[in-house]
């Protein structure tokens, strides 16, 4: 891979999945500039569970954005499993998310016309180094772990929206990624949907050593969790 | 996956890929038939030039023959041992050429004793002449412009070497009577190559048609020794070489003046549609290439710019897909290769409908027999569309690049929007929210 000579120097303490140094980041929305994250800095370490909360505006997507590598810093550097993504180019970062992070949207955000195989098969299908019968091995295990082995064959709109959520899941998870990412992961669904979503995360975190970070107003949620970051205009603040 | 996951998409919205197809089957249907058309006018042209003109795939004359003949003939012909040169050089080409005639062309005066009438007199090779109208390709490409009683009555003019031809159009103006009463005696005078009178008798017996309506009133045929008798001289103006079907005209020709260069004598060596010898087949061509190529920009803009609609479209409504994809891990490249596969595919099969379609149509067509005066044609021909695999590969690659390249070009341009505002994207039609959220 050619972004393994972006590790950094020092070899960054092993156990980090994410190391946020001094990060800042604006927006400039019609006339307003709006400065989303201030010197933030974070360490996220591997099997962590936690919970990013604060008010709405506070900064909270816009982070996970930046550790997603779905948006850039202005500032700072934000290292994943060791490797600065500031000095990644888009294909890159593309390949960093494909290999190292997994995301679980609010809305889900399947691919309507793929059954959900297939849903969950897609990271996998840019993957020139995994063949065929691994990756029906991953995919078959990825939605074993979720519980929706029988599923398989059914499109997106067959599903309940905790169902879905699931398949989501379950494409995070099957490229066994260094972090799983999620936005509201709850946000779209009834308490008790959501209560099964948080356990599924809970005991795939247990079980799988998986480490989640995710942004929730869901206070259920946040009793579970083993660590919250609060963050507030744009800064940690607890 | 890619491809299966490309399929799914253009099933999404049935109509709007419907109708893109649509317009790209009729894109292809319309260049296929244009193609078939130009295809078999420059067919039709080709063997009648080489065949019914008698100039043969190359015509031999004398250096500067066709500007100065007409008025130093007799410095502008072969002699007889001439010809023996030019011969002998040709017969060094008998794994390549099929046959050969002489000609030679008088302006004269046509009587019937009763009338006269001032017409071109061309003398020509009977034998030549009989093996031209049997050749497949004239009945294949250009029926037409031969009357069926030229086909029939060839060796005519090898049974009787008196026999004189004329054109509907002279029987008409000299008031012969029709069917034409074979073997009625006229009489052809012209000067000589000395530049004395001469006349002499001829059987009336043929009948032909030049093609040509300006030609029609003029043209005369008669075997060349009969000519070579009303003209006082064993010269011919000109040596046709006729090719074996599969020799190519140009490699030859260049052959040809290579050898023939070393006789003792200057020639001028004529492709069949040179426009020094037939300027009818490069302006009716030249017309035609600039004609098509006007309607192939047409049609290549207005399939490409369906195209770019279509797809535009679909990328506005699917901007979040492309953000998700993105999140997961495809690279700009794969997600430019779905889409590029949905046109790929999308142009495939309704090309593939096209075919069939142009069959139809084709097949139709020629079936009605629709018939219409081409410009300065001398009489109706049949509106034949001849399509072939060749033509329809042209047309399939060339719309194939334009689909491939329209959506290569809408996709990338889309791929430069910034991921997240690719995934924030909450209006379907409006995909004008990542200029709002532009990073400082």
């Amino acid at each position: 891979m050619v972004v393994k000579n972006l590790y950094r120097a020092d070899n960054g303490a092993m156990s980090s999945v994410v190391e946020i140094k001094n990060i800042s980041k604006s927006y400039k929305l019609g006339e307003t500039h709006v400065e989303a994250i201030k010197n933030l800095s974070l360490v996220v370490t591997k099997g962590e569970f936690t919970a990013l909360i604060g008010a709405s505006g506070s900064g909270k997507t816009t982070l996970l954005n930046l550790i997603g590598c779905l948006d850039g810093v202005d500032r700072g550097d934000i290292f994943i499993d060791g490797m600065n993504v500031k000095q990644l180019n888009e294909n890159q970062k593309s390949q960093l998310r494909n290999e190292k992070i997994g995301f679980i949207f609010q809305s889900f955000n399947l691919i309507p016309v793929l059954n959900i195989y297939e849903n969950v098969e897609l990271p996998l299908t840019v993957r020139k180094d995994i063949q065929a019968p691994e990756r029906k091995a991953k995919v078959e295990a990825a939605l074993k772990d979720v519980g929706l082995s029988d599923f398989m064959h059914h499109r997106p709109d067959q599903l309940s929206g905790g169902q879905r959520q699931r398949v989501a899941i379950a494409r995070a998870l099957v490229t066994s990624p260094a972090l799983i990412l999620a936005d509201e992961p709850t946000a779209n669904l009834d308490s008790k949907t959501a209560n099964l979503i948080i356990d599924l995360m809970l005991e795939l975190n247990k079980t799988k050593n998986v480490t989640f970070f995710f942004c929730t107003h869901d206070e259920k949620l946040m009793s579970r969790v083993q660590k919250i970051v609060k963050i507030k205009d744009g800064q940690i603040e607890a | 996956m890619i491809w299966k996951f490309a399929y799914r998409n253009l099933l999404r919205n049935k109509r709007r890929s419907l109708s893109t197809g649509v317009a790209i089957c009729v894109g292809f249907v319309g260049l296929n038939l244009l193609g078939a058309y130009i295809y078999r006018s420059k067919m039709a042209l080709d063997v009648t030039s080489v065949y019914s003109a008698q100039r043969g795939h190359v015509s031999i004359y004398k250096k500067d023959s066709i500007q100065q003949y007409q008025i130093k003939p007799k410095k502008y012909v072969f002699s007889l041992e001439e010809q023996k040169q030019v011969e002998q050089v040709i017969a060094e080409f008998s794994d390549r050429v099929d046959f050969t005639g002489k000609k030679i062309t008088v302006p004269g005066l046509l009587s019937n004793g009763t009338k006269s009438h001032p017409v071109v007199i061309y003398g020509f090779d009977p034998v030549a002449y009989k093996k031209s109208l049997t050749q497949p390709s004239l009945l294949e490409w250009a029926s037409d412009w031969v009357l069926p009683s030229q086909r029939t009555d060839a060796d005519l003019f090898i049974k009787n070497p008196e026999t004189l031809s004329i054109t509907p159009k002279i029987a008409e103006l000299m008031s012969f009577k029709y069917p034409l009463i074979s073997n009625e005696a006229v009489q052809i005078a012209a000067r000589t190559l000395d530049g004395d009178l001469n006349a002499i008798n001829a059987d009336l017996g043929a009948e032909h048609t030049t093609g040509m309506q300006f030609l029609e009133d003029t043209v005369v045929l008669i075997p060349i020794a009969k000519a070579q008798e009303l003209l006082a001289t064993d010269a011919v103006e000109s040596i046709s070489v006729y090719l074996k079907h599969d020799v190519s005209v140009n490699p030859f020709i260049r052959d040809l003046k290579e050898k023939i260069s070393g006789l003792s004598f200057a020639t001028d060596l004529y492709k069949f549609d040179a426009v020094e010898i037939n300027a009818l087949h490069q302006g009716t061509m030249g017309f035609l290439y600039v004609m098509g190529g006007f309607f192939v920009f047409l049609i290549c803009t207005a399939v490409s710019l369906t195209i770019i609609n279509s797809l535009t479209m679909g990328i506005i409504e699917r901007t979040r897909e492309i953000g998700t994809l993105r999140a997961v891990g495809f690279k700009t490249k794969d997600v430019v290769q779905l889409f590029v596969r949905e046109s790929i595919l999308l142009s495939a099969m309704s090309m593939a409908v096209g075919i069939l379609i142009s069959f139809l149509v084709s097949s139709a067509i020629n079936a009605a027999n629709v018939r219409f005066f081409p410009p300065g044609a001398s009489q109706k021909i049949q509106f034949v569309l001849k399509w072939n695999l060749y033509i329809a590969g042209a047309v399939f690659i060339l719309l194939f690049a334009i689909a491939t390249f329209s959506s290569f070009f809408v996709i990338k341009s889309k791929l430069r929007t910034k991921l997240i505002a690719l995934l924030n994207d909450t209006s379907t039609f409006d995909d004008d929210s990542e200029e709002e959220e532009e990073a400082t």
